[in-house]
Order: structure tokens, then sequence, then C-alpha cells
């Protein structure tokens, strides 16, 4: 499974109504789709324990969107390979 | 042998509500409700001090048992004391309520787990002094240290104090506490400080603290204690919020119903959300429950308490 689905699949295990789903959408922030900051608290805690990737506080708030959180995990688990 | 036999409380009549607050913070109703749950916080009013708080709920505490003799001992669990903490808060108590001269009085300093911590530390005093009547009081008002321009906390603290008797249990109905368990995690209490004279809070470190912790400690002392979740009547957690609540309930893989969330209408009370919870519990049929406290420190505390005597205390 790619690290775009296993995320995927992190984020609708929390939040199943969210809207996230065809390319528009993965470019829009979390809050306009559904995922608010407590919603995302659990999917970060999921991504470390689940991919192994740390995001640390100062890089949370660039986050904000799916494309850049799944940019941003693909690179570390890459460097972390 | 020590145990609880009743529990009061105070919640001052003074409120913030935060649907007032929304619209400045960005916050939307489904949010407040569902997620942070606090529709109103309570605060303690002007010209009034942590003392008074205690002193309101001994008063409710004397309408249940008006036949409480001298206490033997009085601990207030507070990290927001009168004043400036001299003298501790539980003499001042202790002054205001006139008790003899021959009771115990000292102060405890925990935040979030202080209720857990407490009932370990008066159940031990009261059985190496040989005491037969102990009062814990519960009384943190965080809003001597909120920011109001502060979103991460101005939803969620309220104030309120609670008293928790203690007495040899020959003749009394009550719980008993044991099996218990305190951890602490000293390097990160940044995570929730008043550094700067305002409470401060790392709300996703806390929630990662506790969702990763709290269950964890709950099971162990579940198998320490030789029973399991599904032998526990409820399961009474440190009301964080409402989501935090809901996050550990399912960590633990409990029905919703063993696990009552209670902060909607003053907050999170801090040290006194556990006693608050417990005392809408005292006189039911249920004899098996779990507390757990988590917060400041970064400090979790879980025990078990027995039903013994049964019925009404």
């Amino acid at each position: 499974m790619s690290v775009e689905d296993q995320i995927l699949e992190i984020i609708f295990k929390e939040a199943p109504h969210c809207k996230i789903g065809n390319a528009g959408t993965k470019s829009l922030p979390f809050a306009d789709v559904g995922l608010d900051s407590l919603d995302m608290m659990t999917v970060m805690l999921n991504i470390v324990d689940e991919l192994g990737v740390n995001i640390p506080d100062e890089d949370i708030k660039k986050l904000n969107t799916f494309e850049n959180l799944a940019d941003y995990v693909k690179i570390r688990v890459g460097e972390e390979a | 042998m020590i145990g609880i036999t009743q529990i009061a409380s105070f919640i001052p009549d003074v409120y913030e509500d935060n649907r007032e607050k929304m619209e400045r913070f960005e916050v939307e109703e489904s949010f407040l409700v569902n997620k942070i749950g606090v529709e109103r916080t309570s605060r303690m009013p002007h010209g009034t001090d942590t003392s008074d708080l205690c002193v309101g709920a001994y008063r409710n505490l004397m309408e249940k048992r008006p036949d409480i003799g001298n206490a033997d001992c009085l601990i207030v669990c507070t990290q927001n004391p009168d004043g400036n903490g001299i003298p501790h808060t539980s003499a001042v108590v202790h002054g205001k309520l006139g008790l003899n001269d021959s009771c115990a009085c000292f102060d405890i300093s925990l935040g979030c787990s202080g209720y857990v911590y407490g009932l370990s530390i008066i159940k031990g005093f009261m059985e190496s002094m040989g005491y037969s009547t102990g009062l814990l009081f519960t009384a943190d008002p965080y809003s001597k240290g909120l920011d109001p321009d502060d979103r991460d906390t101005v939803f969620l603290f309220g104030d309120a104090a609670t008293v928790t008797l203690l007495e040899q249990l020959d003749e009394h109905s009550g719980f008993v506490p044991g099996h218990f368990v305190l951890n602490t995690h000293g390097t990160g209490g940044k995570a929730l400080n008043n550094d700067d004279g305002s409470i401060r809070m790392n709300g996703r470190a806390i929630f990662e603290f506790a969702v990763r912790n709290v269950p964890v400690q709950i099971k162990g002392m579940l198998e320490q204690a030789g029973t399991t979740v599904d032998e526990v009547d409820l399961f009474l957690l440190h009301q964080g919020s409402r989501f935090i609540v809901e996050k550990i309930g399912q960590s633990l893989r409990l029905p919703e119903g063993k696990v009552p969330v209670k902060l909607v209408e003053y907050g999170n009370t801090v040290s006194s959300s556990i006693p608050l919870l417990l005392e809408d519990y005292m006189n039911s049929d249920y004899t098996t429950l779990v507390l757990a406290g988590f917060g400041v420190g970064l400090s979790w505390a879980s025990c078990l308490l027995h039903k013994k005597n049964g019925g009404q205390v």
C-alpha cells in the first residue's frame, strides 16, 4: 500500500465522513474537508505509530492539506528507509 | 478499614458562556459541543479564594452528613492556593471551619492526577496514624491563571471544589480505594505550565501523553488487581475534555456507558473532576470502579474502588 493510501486509511478511520476523495479536495485545508484540529491530533498520532514518522510541533501548522501532509511523510519515509 | 463514605462538591454560581466566545476564536458549535464538551465554565467569584470554595464543599457535606465528628486530618489538593501559598490553604480552611487543634492539615501540590494521589496519601496517612475521620479537599481554580486570549485554555477550565469524607468502615458503607499505580514523566512537564503567570497548554502533547499512557496504566493496574475490564462497572476518568475521555475509552474498547462524561456545565475542574463524577455514584448499585487522573507533571494515576458493606452511604 502506498504512503498516500496509508494516510487516507488513517484519516478515514478517524473521520469516516470527511470529504477527502478526488485530487481537488486533497489540496484543500483539512478544516474545509471536515477534519478539525482534534481529528488531526489523532491522525498525527497514528502516523507516528503506524508509519514511524515523527512530526514536530513546529511542522504541524505547515501541514494543513492532505497534499502537504502526504508529501511531508513520503520524504521522511524515504529518508528513513 | 478506611474507605470513602461521602463526597460533596461546590460549584460557584458564576459562569462564562463558551458560545459567546465561539466567533472570536473561530470555533464551531459542533466542535464546542462534541469535541471540547464544555458549554460554560464555572468561575470563582471576585473577592473569594480557594479556601472559600473548600468551605462551600464542606457546607454541602454537612447537609449530607450532619453527624460528622471532629476530623483527625484535612488535606487540600491544589496548585492555586490562597494568596501566595503561605499559610497553606488547608490551614486556612481549618480556621474557617473552626476545627479542633488536634486536626492535622497539609496541602499536596498536584493537578489532574491529584485526586487519586490524594486518596492514596490520606488512606495511608490515616492508617499509619490510627485516625478514624479524614477530609480530602480538591480545589484548583485555574481562573486565577487563565489568559482570556488563549484559545487553548479559555474554553476548557472551570472552578470547583470537592470534599471526600474518609472513615473507618465498621459502621458505614463506602468505597475502599486500593491497587494504586502512580506515575510521572517530568521531562514532559512543559506541556502544561504556568511559567509566565498564565496557564499554557500544548494540547497535542497532553493528548498524546494521555492516550499513550493512561490505558496502559489502567490495564496494568487491573492485571495487578487480578480483575478485568469486564468486571469493572464504571471507569471514572479525569474530565480533560469530551474528546480525550472518549479516546481513552475507545482505546480500552469500553462501551460508552462505562465511561461517563460530565463537564458540559462547568468545564475541566482539574483535581475535582473525578470526585465530581464519583459523587453521583456513591448511592448507586455499582460496586467496582476505576479512577484515573492525568495531566500536570506530567503525572498519571489510577486505582480501583470496591464497595464494602453495600447499600446506601
